[in-house]
């Protein structure tokens, strides 16, 4: 997969979550996580077709976790970032970095 | 009821989702629903549930939908999908336009493809028999002798037939002859069908199997034997409604039962394009069944009267056919059979059956005939691409905006050209789908006319060549790639800076109007050439149906009744036909009636002793006995001396009247009443009587081709020996003469039911029916011609009015600056005429190159005949001009302010 992978802004999003979560980066947990820490509401099937999306890319990648009663006997699907969606994560962001500065007058610090 | 929610959650995800992904979002979703019951209550939970399912299902269903249409452009190259789409989508937004295109390419493919089968029947595959490569047909021919030229003669008599059956010179050798018999199905009434005398193993050396039944045996072969019949595919179809249980019932020929054994195999037309036999009898049935019945004196079976050319004896009757022994060449079959066949006096002629199947006449003119249909119908598939040609020229230019702002987004000219290119495909799809139902109505409007040498094309059983619709098909569909190209290069050559000019009003380029006014040019050099066709056709069929200006032709009907075949004795027949005469006097359409018979010919290699001395005459020479009734029924006057009488009886001088060119002849352009002419036959032991001319009368002309016709005629009262057959001429009130055939023929029928007359027609008829390739090129030409005439308008009135409109600015200047009204109008119509101009000259010039390829088929008129292009020139002209009004109009309401406030 190519390591240059341009990245929509939310596929950006769903892999920082992925980061942030580590071993415990799943379908609900991820969706809770963006809604927490980015402020907004993301529907669910977004979420999970923006996953499966990032695996396709090879940015991402799942392994079925354990099941529990809490969850009706059902499976996880635990997601984890490779190297290329960690480096697809940092290219974004430094292009967005790379962007802003000189724009601190205007746009003030992030 | 949680169940039931969880149950239809859990179908409705399972239905977009892999079980995997239903696996873990219902896991997902049981957690957070958990959470939502513990924070919202149940209901709301419930709710939430719903929703969040609905928003995952659909998510799925729509990436499933772009995942589909993904594959679909990966699988079929989804450009190309979208450009056939996008062609579809503009071909139906303008019906009418499409339609016109579509029905145009259908009707030049149907003519294509209906040409192509009718020449490949004609000259390509005229017998449908085994190995026809193998298959000769025998002759004679007499070589010169005494002034006489070399003479060939397909025609045997029966002993000839004997002789060379025992020369075993061929694998197989089938004989027989035709004859047209009165035959009845079962109760029905007797219908004159041809009934061909053929040889036991007539289909077997054919290489040919009866689809039903068999064939003849040497026992049904015999005289005496019990009469058999087969009969052929289309007869037994047309008669007996394709029964298989025929075989076994019987008919009736004449006046003798005929047991069908057989159905002659599908397709199988005879051995000859100008006949096709209804029935099959064996060959030596003709002694018992044919025509000799009637005709005591006719011997079939005798040895030839003299052994001159046997034209006229009724002896040779047989055509034989031979199949090649297998390696044998025609060349080593015909040393091999003059070695055993040996005479001095004629040669064998052995000819492939294949062309001895097409008659002389067809050979010799069909295909200068083939040439004009060639070249009419390539004119027809070209006029119908420029038609198609200009509309997509148009179109093209309707959308010069749209596709120079796609070119300047970064299309490519290669995809956009494919839109165009998918357009033009879909109307030749359109077209040649279209084509088999116009053919199919081709075939049977053709049925009804006759080509050169008097072939009937329904008699040819045609049917669309699978191979020639494809065929023709593909040369439009060449044809017009080629054209789309020409359309699709100019139309894309525009830049965006192009587009936007013309979208400011200028004049567009000068390339574009180029190229779309020489298509129309080329619609009326081509309408001009079709129309010019058609209309010298009918002048040549005017010119024909005209030639006897002493008497009104429309009015004279004849129609010949032969009893022979009946059994009828002269003095039987005599009593019949003055019987028929004083009931056709009764009928109120029947002004005057007449019995006349025709007593042979003389051609022009014979001698007529005149005066004396033995004469020979530029042209066949015809003896007619008529009663003194015939010149008043036909209302001409006796041009000089006097006309037969009451008087001129068996016991008075023997008199005759000479026709005005025989006249003309005889006397070297004196008077020849008193000129002395002996019979040229007499009884045995009797001198031949020495008759004298007593009168000239006009010419009646029954034969376009015999237009100085030399006759003799005799008075029919001092003829003592007549046939048992007269023609009947009958002169009818104006506008009477289809009452006066229906009742003639009805009256014939009361007399004898058995008894079936020749065809009754008008001599204008008559004359007309030997213009039947005339009829047949004028009815083309004049269809063809038709449609091209109709799209050159549709091409000269989008021309005219895509003048107007995009040139509405430049007039609007013009209006200001002070031109008038009409001078705007006529800048439309000038340049509109111009235009036709061009196109007529190129016309003309075309008429004039294929002058040659027209003139053998025209009759007393000229293939550059000014009077015909001028006649249609102007109607060309005119009415371009009048399509030519509505836009001239819409030019010259022009206001320069209205204008530039639209735009």
């Amino acid at each position: 997969m190519p390591s240059f992978a341009i990245l929509g802004e939310f596929e950006v999003v769903v892999l920082m979550a992925v980061l942030h979560l580590g071993e415990d980066a799943y379908g609900s947990a991820i969706r809770d996580e963006i809604e927490r820490r980015a402020g907004r509401d993301v529907s669910r099937g977004a979420v999970y077709i923006t996953l499966e999306r990032l695996e396709g890319k090879g940015l991402l990648t799942s392994i079925t976790g354990e099941t529990s009663d809490s969850r009706g006997g059902r499976p996880k699907r635990i997601f984890r970032a490779t190297p290329a969606g960690i480096k697809s994560v940092k290219r974004a962001l430094s292009m967005v970095t790379r962007m802003h500065k000189g724009l601190e007058p205007v746009l003030g610090d992030l | 009821m949680q169940n039931v929610l969880w149950r239809v959650v859990a179908w409705h995800l399972g239905r977009h989702l892999t079980s995997a992904q239903l696996a873990s979002t219902l896991g997902d979703l049981t957690e957070d629903h958990a959470k939502q019951v513990a924070r919202r209550g149940r209901l709301r939970a419930d709710l939430w549930l719903i929703r969040e399912s609905l928003s995952v299902a659909s998510a799925y269903r729509v990436r499933a939908a772009q995942e589909r249409r993904g594959s679909r452009r990966t699988m079929a190259g989804g450009a190309w999908m979208d450009d056939a789409r996008f062609a579809m989508r503009r071909v139906l937004r303008r019906p009418a336009a499409s339609g016109v295109s579509i029905v145009t390419l259908a009707c030049a493919i149907a003519a294509g493809a209906v040409t192509w089968s009718l020449l490949s029947a004609l000259l390509l595959h005229p017998l449908p028999v085994a190995e026809p490569d193998r298959l000769v047909s025998i002759g004679r021919e007499y070589p010169p002798a005494g002034g006489r030229p070399s003479w060939r003669s397909p025609a045997f008599d029966y002993p000839s037939y004997l002789s060379l059956r025992a020369a075993r010179v061929f694998d197989g050798l089938a004989a027989g002859g035709a004859y047209q018999l009165s035959v009845a199905e079962s109760d029905t009434v007797p219908q004159p069908r041809l009934a061909y005398f053929a040889s036991f193993d007539y289909f077997a050396t054919l290489g040919l199997k009866p689809q039903h039944g068999r064939t003849f045996t040497a026992e049904d072969d015999r005289r005496g034997a019990p009469l058999t019949a087969m009969l052929s595919d289309r007869y037994w179809r047309a008669a007996w409604n394709a029964d298989r249980r025929v075989i076994g019932r019987t008919l009736r020929v004449l006046e003798q039962t005929a047991t069908i054994v057989g159905i002659a195999p599908k397709g199988f037309r005879g051995l000859s394009l100008a006949e096709a036999p209804d029935l099959y009898l064996p060959f030596h049935a003709i002694g018992d069944a044919g025509p000799s019945l009637g005709n005591p004196g006719f011997n079939p079976f005798a040895e030839p009267i003299s052994r001159n050319p046997p034209r006229d004896s009724p002896t040779a009757w047989i055509r034989i056919v031979g199949r090649l022994q297998a390696g044998d060449s025609i060349e080593q079959a015909r040393t091999r059979f003059d070695a055993v066949f040996a005479n001095a006096r004629t040669l064998t002629t052995v000819t492939p059956a294949n062309t001895a199947a097409i008659p002389e006449a067809v050979g010799a003119g069909i295909v200068p005939f083939a040439r004009l249909l060639v070249a009419t119908v390539a004119s027809l598939v070209l006029i119908g691409c420029l038609s198609v040609g200009v509309l997509l020229l148009v179109r093209t230019e309707a959308r010069r905006d749209e596709l120079a702002v796609c070119l300047a987004l970064g299309g490519t000219r290669a995809g956009l050209a494919r839109g165009i290119a998918f357009e033009s495909a879909l109307l030749t799809v359109g077209g040649v789908l279209l084509a088999l139902p116009v053919a199919s109505i081709l075939f049977s409007s053709l049925g009804t006319f006759e080509l050169p040498g008097r072939v009937e094309i329904e008699q040819l059983g045609l049917s669309l060549d699978r191979r020639a619709w494809l065929a023709v098909a593909g040369c439009a569909a060449f044809s017009l790639t080629v054209i789309t190209l020409v359309a699709a290069v100019l139309g894309l050559a525009p830049s965006v800076a192009d587009a936007l000019r013309a979208r400011s009003g200028g004049t567009p380029r000068v390339t574009r109007r180029r190229t779309r006014a020489a298509l129309v040019a080329a619609q009326v050099a081509v309408a001009l050439v079709l129309l010019a066709g058609a209309g010298l056709f009918a002048r040549s069929l005017a010119a024909a149906i005209s030639l006897n200006a002493g008497f009104d032709a429309s009015r004279i009907v004849t129609g010949t009744v032969s009893l022979a075949r009946y059994g009828y004795t002269p003095e039987r027949a005599t009593a019949f036909f003055e019987n028929l005469r004083s009931e056709l006097r009764r009928q109120p359409d029947v002004e005057s009636i007449s019995l006349i018979q025709s007593q042979g010919s003389m051609g022009p290699m014979g001698f007529i002793t005149v005066d004396g001395i033995k004469r020979q005459f530029p042209t066949e020479v015809f003896y007619v006995a008529v009663d003194d009734r015939y010149f008043t029924t036909l209302g001409s006057r006796i041009v000089e001396g006097r006309a037969f009488t009451k008087d001129d009886t068996a016991g008075a001088p023997p008199v005759v009247l000479v026709s005005k060119s025989f006249g003309k002849a005889l006397a070297n352009g004196a008077s020849p009443i008193g000129q002395r002419i002996t019979d040229t036959s007499s009884r045995i032991g009797e001198s031949p009587a020495v008759r004298r001319v007593i009168g000239v009368v006009p010419d009646v002309i029954m034969y376009v081709n015999l237009t100085e016709p030399l006759a003799i005629y005799y008075p029919l009262s001092q003829q003592g020996r007549l046939g048992p057959s007269r023609t009947i001429v009958m002169r009818t009130r104006p506008g009477g003469a289809t009452n006066a055939i229906r009742f003639a023929m009805s009256a014939i029928t009361r007399s004898d039911p058995l008894v079936r007359a020749d065809p009754m027609l008008t001599i204008e008829a008559r004359l007309g029916r030997q213009m039947n390739p005339q009829r047949l090129g004028g009815f083309v030409l004049g269809a063809l011609g038709g449609v091209a005439f109709l799209l050159t308008m549709l091409g000269a009135y989008v021309l005219a009015e895509s003048m107007s409109s995009s040139r509405r600015r430049e007039f609007g200047i013009r209006a200001t600056l002070g031109a008038s009204r009409l001078h705007l109008g006529g800048l439309i119509l000038a340049e509109t005429s111009r235009l036709v101009g061009v196109g007529l000259a190129i016309g003309i010039l075309l008429a004039w190159l294929g002058a040659d390829a027209i003139r053998s088929f025209l009759f007393r008129v000229e293939p550059l005949d000014p009077a015909t292009l001028g006649i249609v020139a102007l109607a060309i002209l005119g009415l371009s001009l009048v399509v030519g009004i509505r836009p001239a109009l819409d030019a010259a309401r022009v206001d320069l302010a209205d204008t530039l406030r639209t735009e």
